[in-house]
């Protein structure tokens, strides 16, 4: 993957980092809730924009820049083309489904469960659940849930919904990685200041480091 | 509509027209040739089957991916981007990792080799010059008069004298470079339906088929899973494991930020070059913080790249002697891969811009220490222009 997204690294770092920069000058965030959603939004943006045209891509910016607020980072992060995008995608309607509380899939999962049992608990044995219309019923439902996650998700089918997918885990996996290596960063240009570091945490290295493999 | 009237084979009708080319919207790119390389790779010279188990096996061995590799950088955009609709080209696609195809997917030229493009010629329909010499016999018809239609075969049960018929789809390409073909031909397998329903059915199965294992090796942990609902549920979880990610890291990335002074963004921006990425820290006396140490073992419990953290936490250890050498603007290069064990290694220079010597990205590098003005040990192809002079105690104020 880094070879593919080498290119794509750099700008969304670039992106991110202007981002930043942008929303810092913007307002002084006072609590750390808005600058971490500040942090969020550019990160995301700059990962959209970084990613290039697909359909998630729009979704979610045009997701992002529906609400007042992010509108002056979207600016800034975009320039030029948050005029054409936001002329191009001015259809609110569309969006406001997206916005949707998100239902986690163990509580749909639950759901479902206990859906069913309610159905067979209450006809007995007479609910013949062929296991292809279990299998369906399951399938739909993940879809579902799916199309939630994905931005912009709402309105693709089948494929087209897993390869918007592959590209979104994808490239949220490069983002996850970015912000990680800006975190080290971070982290290397403080400690170096610091006299004494702790010695503790270098126990949980092993630990952590099984974690970090798995999930690069 | 399309009549082959020398093949015995007629044309279909204009609903499988307009499936075909529904099915190009969604992929472009993957050349036919894969179909054909396959074919030519296939000992038994049979047509490529759609399934995919039959593919695997040819796709995963290596002749066959080196020639794949060149068919799937793009060269040129000069030769007809052919669509490849769906299980020939996606299991094509699977022998190769994921990000990959991916590319493949969204790529809109094809690869225009000659040599390869002669050798899919021989095997495309619609190849006027030589198809008829070469070309298996079933596979070769008389071209139609325009290039831009195709059409899907139909056999019945009488299949040209071969006892098992397999269903191939490959895709018409035009080896003069000329426009692209947007159908598919399609031989119908024995003892199936060769409605085009079914067969568009099929079609998109096999589409959505290749998609959830393309996922399924993108997913850690999910090559194993069979079903496909276990595995969306698997796809789901990671997507919002990610996400979850995504939000964690921006909180810290919060809690550090004020410490970071992003002002001089612009000046590194234009100063750094696209290899190498700069850290500046400010000068180095800094009174300790002892609110971040203290929040450095809470955050070690919760985070999950801690392992870079603990390293740069023991490097910087050793930085600091050095660091507090130097009174004067330090630059350093960050690894910013994920470069697993040794992940911090740090360079001194003074306040030159340095363009990276080392090879690319996925280096890692021991970090030695040397004095101030020595040469970088490493780059990183990122750009970054993180700013920050970072000042001393008054920009330390950590927040939990």
């Amino acid at each position: 993957m880094h070879v593919t997204k080498e290119f794509k690294k750099k700008t969304f770092l670039k992106q991110l980092l202007l981002g930043l920069h942008v929303s810092n000058s913007i307002s002084n965030p006072i609590s750390i809730q808005q600058r971490k959603n500040s942090i969020k939004l550019s990160a995301d943006l700059a990962m959209a924009f970084a990613r290039g045209r697909t359909h998630w891509t729009h979704a979610l910016i045009t997701k992002l820049g529906q609400k007042e607020e992010n509108k002056s980072t979207l600016k800034g992060i975009l320039g030029r083309r948050y005029e054409i995008l936001m002329a191009r995608y001015s259809c609110p309607l569309l969006y406001q489904k997206v916005q949707r509380r998100k239902k986690s899939v163990t509580s749909y999962r639950f759901s479902y469960n206990a859906q069913k049992r309610r159905s067979s608990a209450l006809k007995g044995s007479c609910v013949r659940v062929s296991p292809s219309v279990v299998a369906r019923n399951l399938e739909n439902r993940r879809t579902k849930v799916l199309k939630r996650l994905v931005p912009g998700g709402e309105f693709l089918n089948g494929s087209s919904l897993l390869s918007e997918a592959l590209d979104y885990v994808i490239s949220l996996k490069a983002q996850v990685d970015m912000m990680k290596s800006l975190w080290r960063a971070t982290q290397v240009s403080s400690s170096s200041n610091v006299e004494l570091v702790p010695s503790a945490p270098l126990q949980k290295k092993d630990a952590s480091c099984t974690i970090a493999n798995s999930e690069e | 509509m399309w009549k082959w009237s020398s093949d015995g084979m007629y044309s279909s009708s204009s609903a499988n027209h307009i499936f075909c080319s529904s099915e190009f919207r969604f992929h472009r790119s993957v050349p036919s040739s894969h179909a054909h390389s396959q074919q030519k790779h296939n000992h038994k010279h049979k047509q490529v089957t759609v399934r995919t188990h039959t593919l695997s096996s040819p796709l995963l061995s290596s002749p066959m991916e080196d020639e794949i590799q060149p068919l799937l950088n793009p060269t040129t955009a000069s030769a007809s981007p052919s669509v490849a609709t769906s299980g020939a080209s996606f299991t094509a696609l699977l022998g190769l990792p994921p990000n990959r195809a991916v590319e493949l997917l969204h790529e809109p030229t094809f690869p225009s080799d000659p040599a390869l493009v002669d050798r899919a010629a021989r095997f495309s329909v619609f190849a006027a010059a030589a198809a008829a010499s070469s070309a298996p016999s079933p596979e070769v018809s008389p071209p139609p008069p325009p290039p831009e239609t195709a059409k899907k075969r139909k056999d019945g049960a009488s299949t040209n004298g071969k006892a098992k018929v397999k269903k191939g789809k490959h895709a018409e390409e035009d080896t003069d470079g000329e426009n692209k073909l947007p159908y598919v031909h399609v031989r119908a397998r024995r003892g199936q339906a060769t409605d085009s329903h079914s067969l568009a059915e099929r079609a998109r199965r096999e589409k959505i088929n290749a998609r959830m294992k393309l996922l399924q090796e993108l997913v850690p942990g999910c090559s194993k899973i069979s079903g496909t609902a276990l595995v969306l549920d698997e796809i789901i979880n990671h997507v919002q494991y990610l996400q979850r990610q995504v939000e964690y890291l921006s909180m810290r990335l919060a809690a550090v930020n004020p410490r970071i002074d992003f002002s001089g963004l612009d000046t590194f921006l234009s100063a750094t070059t696209m290899e190498c990425g700069r850290l500046t820290i400010g000068n180095a006396k800094v009174g300790t913080e002892l609110d971040q140490q203290q929040q450095q073992p809470v955050w070690s419990e919760v985070g999950v790249s801690d392992s870079d953290r603990m390293n740069s936490t023991t490097n910087s250890k050793r930085l600091q002697i050095q660091l507090q050498q130097n009174q004067l603007q330090q630059f350093w290069h960050v690894d910013f891969l994920n470069t697993q064990n040794h992940s911090q290694p740090s360079v001194w220079e003074r306040d030159t811009v340095m363009g990276s010597t080392a090879p690319h990205v996925q280096r890692e590098e021991q970090h030695s220490l040397v004095g101030p003005g020595a040469v970088p040990l490493l780059s990183f192809d990122r750009v970054n222009p993180v700013a920050p002079p970072i000042q001393s105690n008054q920009q330390l104020k950590m927040e939990l």
